[in-house]
C-alpha cells in the first residue's frame, strides 16, 4: 500500500507539472516548471514496457530526456544478470546489490550471462531446418558452430558470427577491424514475446509476410570484439563466448573457437504501445573512439589520432566484404562525426549534470560506478515523435546523426542514414516486416513446400 | 602531350564495374513499367573501383625499372579511393548506353602521408573504342574499351622515388594524364568474380594546361573493315626522335585474363610513294600478360633523322608479315575530335565543344569544320503508346539545341562553338527529353568514323517538366520516385535498404534524400548515381522535401 500510494503521489506532481508545462511557453517553462525532475535513475532489473508519462512537446529535443530515460533503464534492465533457470528473465529481481556485486571492476571475463544474453539468437529463429525450437525448450538449439555443445564451457546463448555491419547490406556492407587487426563481430536477439510470436505465426517461412509484432517486443543487436592481452578487461563486459571463424558465411556453420569477447555497442529496438514505429536506442562502450584512460592505449576503433582532416566521413577506409577475410586486415579509424547530444540543457537533482543525452550519460555512468556498465555510454535514441502519422513512419526524430561508431561505421556521415530510415523500409509494402530487417533477410522456404524453379536472367546484354 | 609521353607508369590489376541493367532496355520506362527487362545485373550498385599494383616505369630518359629496388615506386599499389563511396560508371542515357562516363572516381598511388604516394581525382570522361577482343565471347565479357581522362587536383606525398620527383617536375600544374584498357569483364552472375575485369594503364605528364583530356594530340591508326585490329594511336617525339605508340585497345586476346592472339609479324610502316616505310616490329606476347601488363602495349619506335622528316609528312600504318594493312591514318593525315563529347543539358544551359584538329599531328590551323546532326547510333527507338506504329526520332525539335553548320580552327588548330539548350519537350513519349548527335569532318562526313561512338556528339537535354502545384507525392512526385524505384531495384525492389516506391521510406529518409540531390554532380554520393535527373525535376523534388514531403 506504502508503495502505491508514493505513486499516486508523483502522478499527481507529474500532473500538476504537466497542467504547468502545457500553460506555460516554452521560454518560461525552463524557469517555472522543469518536466524532467520525476526522472529518477535506478538500478532496476525492469525493462520499461513505456515511457515515463509526460506531455510531449512540438519541439522534439525537449522531449528526448524521456526517451533517453527509457533507453538507459532498457539497457540495465537487459544487462541484469540473467536467471539461467528461467530463458530471459532476471536473477534477484530488482536487488540492486545482485547486480552490482554480478559486473566488478575486474581485469577478467565476466562469469555472469546477462539476460539479453539468454534471448533466444537469429540463427535459432531461423535454423536450417526451417522450424526453430520453442522459446522455453530444452532442447538443442541449431547452432552456428560445428562443436557447440553441453559440454562446451560458454555462457549464454550467443555466438560472435556476423561480420558484415548492419545496413545498406546489398549496396556495399564491410566488416569493421579493431585496432588488434580483428573484424567486430555481431549477434541478433529476440525476446520472448516477439521470439514466440514469430515461432506461433510461422513468421520464419519467407512467404509469411504481413507481419505485424505485438507492442513489447524487442529486438537486441550486440557488437563484440575479440579482447586481447594488454587490453583492459576492466572496462568492458566480457564474457568467453563462441565465436565462428570470420569466413563462415552467414546462415552456415563452422567450427567455433571460445574467445574472450568485449561488449563494444549495443541496440536495443522495442516496439511499444505508444510507439508503434518503435523505439531506438544505441549504446557505445567508451573507449570505442576514446582513450583507456591512458593516452598511451587509444581505444578500439582509433589510433588516438584520426587525421579528421583527410577522412571525408567518421571512418578511414571500409575494408572488403567478408568472405574471405583478409589476413592481418588494417585496422578501421573512427571518429565520431557528430556529438552526443548536449541538449536539452535542464538540470535536476536527480541528474545534476543535465537531462541532455551527454548529461543523462554521467549520471548513469556514475550510478554504475561500481560495475564494468560504468563504461558504456548512450549515443541516441531515436523515436517517432508524432506516432499517428503513419504515412510519415511516425516522423522520426531526429532525422539523423545517430550512428553508432561500430554498429553503423559506415553511416558515419554529415547527413546519415537512421534506425528508422533504413528500418521502415523493412515496413514498405514491398517488405511488410514490420521494421525488422531480421525477419525480411532471414526466414527460409516453407520446409513443406516443394524446391521453386531456378529464376534465370537474360545475359549478354550490356 | 599526354599520357604517350615521358616519364610513364605502368599499372595492371581488377577492376569492379557493377552497373545496373535495368536502364539499358528503354521500354521498361514505359510499357514494361510494371514488369522490367531486368538482363544480367538488376541490383548494380553503379559502382566502379579497381586495384592495382605498378609494374614499370620508363623515365625521361627513355630506361625503365621494373622491379622495387630499381624505383620503389615498382609493386606499389594504385587503388580507387572507395570511401566513403566508390565512384560510380554512368550512361548517358537508355538509347545511348555506349558512352558510359565514370563519375566521382578518386585514386590514390600508395597510401596516403607516405613519401611515395598521391592522390587525385579522375576527370569525368567516357570509355572509348569499344570492340570485341575476343570470340566466341558472351555477354559483356568479350569487349575491351579504354577510358582516357586526367587525373585532377593531384596531391603528392615527399617522394624519393625516382620516378615520382620526374613525373612530379615535368606535368603542368596539378594534373596528371591517364589511360586504362578494360576487358575479360564477368558479366555472368553464376561465375566467381561477377562485375570484375582486367584493368591494365598508364599515367604520364600533362605537358600542356589546355591540351584536351579526353584524348592525346596524336595521329589516329583507324582499321580497314576487314582488319582484325582495332583503333591504335601514336605521337611522334621530334626532340627524341621517336615515335610512341599505343596498341593496347588494339589486339585481340584469346579468352578473358588471357593473353594476345597469334596475329602475327606486325609492323609499324610508314606509307610513303606507295611503299611501306618499315619503322619497326610491334612487340606483344601470344604467350603471356607479362608484356602487357608492363607496358600496356605502349612501344616507342626510334626514328632516323631521314625518318623522322618522312613520318611528318606520310600516312602511318600496321601491316602484317604479308603487308596487308590492318591500320592506318587516312591519306591527308587528319584527325579531328571533340572535346568534351557528351553532355547533359537542361533548358537555358549552355556548353562549349571544342574541336581539335590535326594532319600528320600538327596543328590544322584555319581549317573548316563541317558539323551535320549525326543521330545513327542512338536507339533503339521506342514505340509511341499511342499509335505502334510510329516511334521516336532523335534530334528533334532542333531548335531545342542548335549547332553550327561549320566552324574554323584557330591557329593551334582548335575550334569550337557554344550550344544553348532549349526546352525539347518529350518526344520521345515516356523518356526524359531528347538526345541530340552531331558528328564532324571536313571533306567526307563519314572520314572521322562517326560509327564510332567516341567520335561524335551525344547531348541529352532535359525536358523542362512543369508541376501544377501543390506539388504533392501522388500529384508529381510518387510518378518520379518510381520510376526510379523500378529502374534501380537496390532503391526498390525486395530487400532494398530504402524504398523510393514507398512514400514513407521517402519521407523517413528525406534528410538523406535531399543531401544526395544536392550534392554535387561530381560528388560520388551524388543521386540519381546515373546523373539522369532533369534539373526541373530536381528543382521540384527539393523543394518538396523541403516542405516536409507533402502527401
Amino acid at each position: 500500500m506504502k508503495k502505491k500510494a508514493k505513486y499516486v503521489l508523483l502522478a499527481a506532481v507529474m500532473a500538476t507539472d504537466a497542467a504547468a508545462y502545457q500553460q506555460g511557453s516554452m521560454e518560461t517553462l525552463a524557469t517555472t516548471v522543469n518536466p524532467y525532475k520525476t526522472l529518477k535513475p535506478v538500478i532496476s532489473s525492469t525493462l520499461p514496457d513505456n515511457l515515463p508519462p509526460f506531455t510531449a512537446s512540438a519541439d522534439s529535443t525537449l522531449n528526448r530526456p524521456f526517451f533517453d530515460y527509457f533507453s538507459w533503464q532498457s539497457f540495465i534492465a537487459l544487462a541484469w544478470p540473467a536467471d539461467l533457470a528461467t530463458r530471459g528473465a532476471p536473477r534477484s529481481p530488482n536487488k540492486a546489490r545482485t547486480f552490482i556485486k554480478s559486473y566488478p571492476l575486474k581485469n577478467a571475463p565476466s562469469s555472469t550471462p546477462a539476460v539479453f544474453m539468454s534471448y533466444r539468437d537469429v540463427t535459432q529463429l531461423f535454423p536450417p531446418s526451417g522450424v526453430p525450437v520453442d522459446w522455453d525448450s530444452s532442447q538443442p538449439a541449431y547452432s552456428p558452430c560445428t562443436n557447440s555443445g553441453p559440454d562446451t564451457p560458454y555462457i549464454g546463448d550467443s555466438v560472435a558470427s556476423d561480420t558484415n555491419e548492419a545496413g545498406l547490406y546489398i549496396a556495399d556492407d564491410s566488416p569493421v577491424v579493431d585496432q588488434h587487426s580483428n573484424y567486430a563481430r555481431f549477434e541478433t536477439k529476440f525476446n520472448k514475446q516477439e521470439y514466440t510470436q514469430v515461432v506461433n505465426n510461422k513468421w520464419y517461412v519467407q512467404t509469411n509476410t504481413a507481419i505485424a509484432l505485438d507492442s513489447g517486443s524487442v529486438e537486441i543487436k550486440a557488437a563484440w570484439r575479440k579482447m586481447q592481452k594488454g587490453d583492459d578487461f576492466s572496462r568492458y563486459y566480457v564474457v568467453n563466448m563462441l565465436a565462428t571463424d570470420p569466413n563462415t558465411p552467414t546462415n552456415q556453420q563452422g567450427l567455433c573457437t571460445i574467445q574472450p569477447m568485449g561488449l563494444i555497442g549495443f541496440h536495443i529496438m522495442h516496439k511499444t504501445k505508444d510507439q508503434p514505429q518503435w523505439i531506438w536506442s544505441t549504446f557505445e562502450q567508451v573507449d570505442n573512439v576514446g582513450f583507456n584512460n591512458d593516452p598511451t592505449k587509444p581505444g578500439s576503433f582509433t589510433n588516438g589520432n584520426p587525421d579528421q582532416a583527410t577522412m571525408q566521413n567518421g571512418y578511414s577506409y571500409k575494408p572488403a566484404q567478408l568472405p574471405p577475410t583478409v589476413e592481418n586486415p588494417a585496422p578501421v579509424v573512427v571518429y565520431r562525426i557528430t556529438p552526443i547530444a548536449t541538449t536539452p540543457v535542464d538540470t535536476t537533482r536527480n541528474f545534476p549534470h543535465g537531462v541532455s543525452t551527454a548529461g543523462m550519460n554521467q549520471t548513469y555512468r556514475n550510478l554504475l560506478k561500481k560495475t564494468i556498465w560504468s563504461n558504456y555510454q548512450l549515443v541516441a535514441t531515436q523515436w517517432p515523435s508524432q506516432p499517428d502519422q503513419e504515412l510519415k513512419g511516425g516522423v522520426p526524430f531526429p532525422s539523423s546523426s545517430v550512428a553508432n561508431t561500430v554498429i553503423e561505421t559506415f553511416g558515419l556521415t554529415a547527413n546519415s542514414p537512421t534506425c528508422m530510415g533504413c528500418h521502415v523500409t523493412a515496413a514498405s509494402d514491398n517488405q511488410s516486416r514490420d521494421y525488422s530487417w531480421t525477419l525480411a533477410i532471414r526466414p527460409r522456404p516453407d520446409p513443406a513446400a516443394a524446391p521453386a524453379p531456378a529464376v534465370r536472367v537474360k545475359p549478354g546484354h550490356n | 602531350m599526354s599520357y604517350l609521353n615521358y616519364p610513364r607508369l605502368t599499372f595492371s590489376g581488377t577492376c569492379i564495374a557493377d552497373p545496373s541493367t535495368v536502364n539499358n532496355t528503354p521500354e521498361n520506362y514505359g510499357p514494361d513499367f510494371d514488369n522490367p527487362e531486368l538482363l544480367w545485373n538488376p541490383n548494380g550498385t553503379g559502382n566502379f573501383k579497381f586495384t592495382c599494383t605498378v609494374t614499370q616505369v620508363v623515365y625521361q630518359d627513355g630506361s625503365i625499372a621494373t622491379t622495387s629496388a630499381q624505383d620503389p615506386v615498382i609493386g606499389m599499389t594504385f587503388n580507387t579511393n572507395d570511401t566513403p563511396w566508390p565512384g560510380k560508371i554512368v550512361d548517358l542515357d537508355p538509347q545511348q548506353p555506349m558512352v558510359s562516363e565514370l563519375w566521382g572516381v578518386r585514386v590514390a598511388l600508395g597510401a596516403a602521408g607516405t613519401p611515395n604516394s598521391f592522390q587525385g581525382n579522375y576527370a569525368v570522361a567516357p570509355f572509348m573504342n569499344i570492340w570485341q577482343v575476343w570470340q566466341p565471347g558472351k555477354g559483356s565479357s568479350h569487349y575491351r574499351a579504354f577510358y582516357q581522362s586526367q587525373l585532377q587536383a593531384v596531391s603528392w606525398g615527399n617522394p624519393n622515388s625516382r620516378y615520382l620527383n620526374e613525373l612530379k617536375s615535368v606535368t603542368k600544374g596539378d594534373a596528371l594524364s591517364i589511360k586504362f584498357n578494360l576487358d575479360s569483364f564477368q558479366s555472368d552472375s553464376s561465375q566467381e568474380g561477377f562485375t570484375t575485369c582486367r584493368i591494365v594503364g598508364v599515367i604520364g605528364p600533362v605537358i600542356s594546361s589546355d591540351e584536351p583530356i579526353l584524348f592525346p594530340v596524336a595521329r589516329c591508326l583507324r582499321p580497314s573493315s576487314s582488319s582484325t585490329l582495332n583503333y591504335a594511336y601514336c605521337i611522334v617525339d621530334k626532340e627524341q626522335s621517336m615515335i610512341a605508340l599505343d596498341m593496347g585497345n588494339s589486339i585481340g586476346i584469346q579468352g578473358m585474363w588471357q593473353a594476345s592472339i597469334n596475329a602475327g609479324t606486325l609492323q609499324l610502316v610508314a606509307l610513303s610513294g606507295g611503299k611501306q616505310l618499315v619503322l619497326g616490329s610491334v612487340d606483344y606476347s601470344f604467350t603471356s600478360n607479362d608484356l602487357y601488363n608492363k607496358t600496356a602495349y605502349i612501344q616507342n619506335f626510334p626514328l632516323s633523322a631521314a625518318n623522322l622528316e618522312i613520318v611528318q609528312n606520310s600516312p602511318l600504318g600496321i601491316v602484317n608479315g604479308s603487308g596487308n594493312i590492318l591500320l592506318q591514318e587516312n591519306q591527308a593525315g587528319t584527325y579531328i575530335r571533340a572535346e568534351p563529347y557528351v553532355f547533359r543539358m537542361n533548358a537555358g544551359e549552355t556548353a562549349t565543344v571544342q574541336l581539335v584538329a590535326t594532319q600528320f599531328g600538327s596543328p590544322m590551323a584555319n581549317t573548316t569544320i563541317n558539323i551535320l546532326s549525326f543521330t545513327d547510333n542512338f536507339g533503339p527507338p521506342v514505340a509511341d503508346p499511342a499509335d505502334p506504329n510510329k516511334s521516336n526520332q532523335f534530334g528533334v525539335p532542333t531548335e531545342a539545341l542548335p549547332f553550327p553548320t561549320s566552324v574554323t580552327t584557330n591557329a593551334n588548330g582548335v575550334a569550337s562553338f557554344t550550344m544553348t539548350a532549349r526546352d525539347p519537350g518529350n518526344p520521345r513519349y515516356y523518356l526524359d527529353g531528347q538526345l541530340y548527335g552531331m558528328s564532324y569532318y571536313i571533306n567526307d562526313p563519314n572520314e572521322e568514323d562517326p560509327g564510332n561512338s567516341g567520335n561524335f556528339i551525344s547531348a541529352q537535354v532535359y525536358q523542362d517538366t512543369q508541376f501544377s502545384p501543390p506539388v504533392t507525392w501522388t500529384n508529381g512526385m510518387q510518378a518520379i520516385f518510381n520510376q526510379y524505384g523500378v529502374i534501380y531495384p537496390i532503391m526498390g525492389g525486395a530487400g532494398s535498404f530504402i524504398n523510393l516506391k514507398d512514400y514513407t521510406s521517402v519521407y523517413s529518409n528525406k534528410d538523406q534524400i535531399k543531401a544526395a540531390f544536392t550534392a554535387d554532380i561530381n560528388n560520388p554520393d551524388h543521386m540519381p548515381a546515373t546523373r539522369d535527373l532533369s534539373k526541373s525535376k530536381m528543382t521540384a523534388m527539393v523543394a518538396w522535401i523541403d516542405n516536409d514531403c507533402p502527401h
